[in-house]
């Protein structure tokens, strides 16, 4: 497996500036969180990531190669982006919705293409769910059917843009328990989170980003320090708890 | 999955099969079919001069309009689009009354593909339109469906108030009626002329339209998913501008404008499949053929003065169900 990398990453949407200059690696085997406050170019980063958002300056790289030089499917088995929309426009069963996950490499009906479809389907519970229809599936259920449908495509790494926001506790934590599973497989997992204690607690580094930039990079204890959190979030806290339980205290 | 939509192509072409048999003995002279060959001249040139190939025109006009409908609806992610509410087929026209105006002009060896060339160009001129306009934000394919949708009205609504005043503007009284009525839309006195025309280029149509259907799957989860899937936007729109003008082209040329197929067939069909957009592009077709070979025949029998115009008739059944859709559609239930 190879990093995904981004060298002096900048890109305006709409007029606007929304990332500059961002140098960064996300490894294979690793859940990175980005987090940052509204409009500090979390989602931006992550499509461009995804090859979804063309850099004015800098690149994206995989394995050593520009993704905007991979061709389109290439780059779609390599990366599997999760958008935070979590738009299923017709009501389909969630058999064929995650079989979607398969439509890079052409083979949703080969023996090959069926055993990830149903490896995936049974890696998130969704074994009950198969013949249900999407529009009848709760709000949990959805996002676990749609991180079936990005897994099914056995991708090297797994963009997510805030996969756990609409999800109650108990949902957020199967759904995280998942990703660790993928990310013992070997797959890279990038998150978009705006709970600070979730990024704490279940990613092995954080990239937090403030206005465009990289404010701090690193383990989760460094990275969102309270100095970090002071800082871009403008925001007196204290972390309490034991490592991997940790709670954020707000003193102001 | 793929076991549903093998069925519903297997009775559907069935009922194809059944219907223009039956369609080719009704009419304002009814056919006996065990007598035929004792009838006479007159009862086989029906058949085989007039009949015949309206019953084909029916069908092959139906399927392109019908697999048009089911894949803008799949490319908008909107089961209201239509070709002819969306200004595709008003544009055909529109090129095709711009045609009965200048086409004197032309020599006459391009009288007789000069009409249905520019309807072609009209409707896929009408689907570039709607897709520059609509289609064009950063963030890929769509563009929003409420801008799709305003921008697809706009264009109806002007090239209806630009072939309105064509009409206004026509030399004589009698080139006015023939264009109101050819507008219309009907199937009346079509020869095998016009299926020679329609058939290949329909057929063409629906190949491209089916071959740029498992992109429109992967739209169902959105634009920028479906990007992320390896779907590649501006491709896709250079097939449905291709496909959409094609089939609706080459309807108008032939027949007029023809509305509500596209619409109505496949929310029909919808349910008989498993709602993928890729798996309801032929149901429509084989639907949409049996839906205008129906309605044509039941405006060739209906004891009229004069023949209802097929299009009237489709229109007339068309509003009433696109307003019964919204109402669903408000009461959440689509």
């Amino acid at each position: 497996m190879s990093a995904l990398t981004t060298e002096n990453l900048s890109l305006s949407r709409g007029g606007k500036r929304v990332l500059s200059d961002i140098t960064t690696t996300f490894q294979p085997g690793q859940i990175t969180a980005i987090v940052g406050p509204n409009g500090a170019g979390k989602s931006s980063l992550l499509m461009a990531c995804a090859g979804l958002l063309h850099a004015e300056a800098g690149r994206v790289q995989l394995a050593g190669e520009p993704i905007s030089s991979y061709p389109h499917k290439e780059r779609a088995k390599a990366l599997g982006y999760l958008p935070q929309s979590g738009e299923i426009a017709w009501d389909v069963t969630v058999e064929a919705l995650v079989a979607l996950g398969r439509m890079p490499h052409g083979d949703a009906r080969s023996d090959q293409g069926k055993q990830a479809i149903n490896t995936a389907i049974t890696a998130l519970d969704c074994d009950t769910l198969r013949h249900r229809r999407a529009h009848q599936l709760s709000g949990g259920e959805q996002g676990r059917v749609l991180l079936a449908r990005v897994l099914a495509g056995e991708p090297q790494f797994i963009l997510a843009d805030e996969p756990l926001a609409a999800l109650d506790l108990s949902h957020q934590m199967n759904l995280v328990a998942h990703f660790k599973a993928c990310a013992a497989r070997g797959m890279g997992v990038i998150m978009v989170l705006h709970d600070l204690a979730l990024a704490m607690n279940h990613a092995d580094r954080v990239l937090v980003l403030d206005e465009g930039r990289v404010a701090s990079d690193g383990a989760p204890q460094t990275a969102l320090s309270a100095q970090v959190i002071a800082d871009v979030w403008n925001v007196e806290a204290q972390w309490t708890g034991e490592q991997y339980a940790k709670a954020l205290i707000i003193s102001n | 999955m793929m076991a549903i939509a093998m069925r519903t192509n297997l009775v559907l072409a069935a009922l194809l099969a059944v219907l223009v048999p039956l369609s080719l003995l009704a009419g304002r002279v009814w056919i006996d079919p065990f007598h035929v060959s004792e009838a006479g001249t007159n009862a086989a040139l029906i058949l085989m001069e007039l009949r015949l190939p309206r019953a084909i025109l029916a069908v092959t006009i139906g399927a392109g309009l019908g697999a048009a409908g089911a894949a803008m609806q799949g490319f908008l992610r909107n089961p209201l689009a239509d070709p002819g509410l969306f200004g595709i087929a008003p544009m055909a026209a529109l090129g095709a009354v711009t045609w009965l105006w200048f086409g004197a002009a032309f020599p006459l060896a391009f009288a007789a593909f000069g009409l249905p060339l520019v309807a072609l160009v009209g409707a896929a001129l009408g689907m570039t339109l709607l897709a520059a306009i609509a289609g064009r934000t950063a963030s890929g394919v769509g563009g929003g469906i409420a801008l799709f949708t305003l921008a697809g009205l706009m264009i109806a609504s002007l090239a209806g108030a630009l072939t309105a005043l064509a009409i206004t503007l026509s030399p004589n009284a009698f080139a006015m009626s023939q264009i109101v009525l050819w507008l219309n839309g009907a199937l009346t006195d079509r020869s095998w002329n016009e299926v020679w025309l329609a058939g290949p280029l329909t057929l063409a149509g629906i190949a491209v339209l089916a071959f740029a259907s498992r992109a429109l799957d992967a739209l169902t989860l959105g634009d920028d998913a479906a990007r992320s899937m390896g779907v590649d936007p501006s491709r896709l729109l250079l097939l449905l501008v291709i496909g959409v003008g094609l089939t609706v082209g080459a309807g108008v040329a032939v027949a007029g404008i023809i509305g509500f197929v596209g619409l109505i067939v496949p929310h029909l069909v919808r349910p008989l499949t498993d709602r993928m957009p890729s798996n309801l592009i032929l149901p429509s077709a084989l639907a949409g053929g049996a839906l205008v070979l129906v309605a044509d025949c039941a405006v060739r029998i209906l004891p009229l003065v004069t023949e209802l115009r097929l299009g009237i008739a489709l229109s007339l059944i068309g509003a009433p169900f696109f307003l019964w859709l919204l109402i669903r559609m408000r009461r959440g239930q689509l």
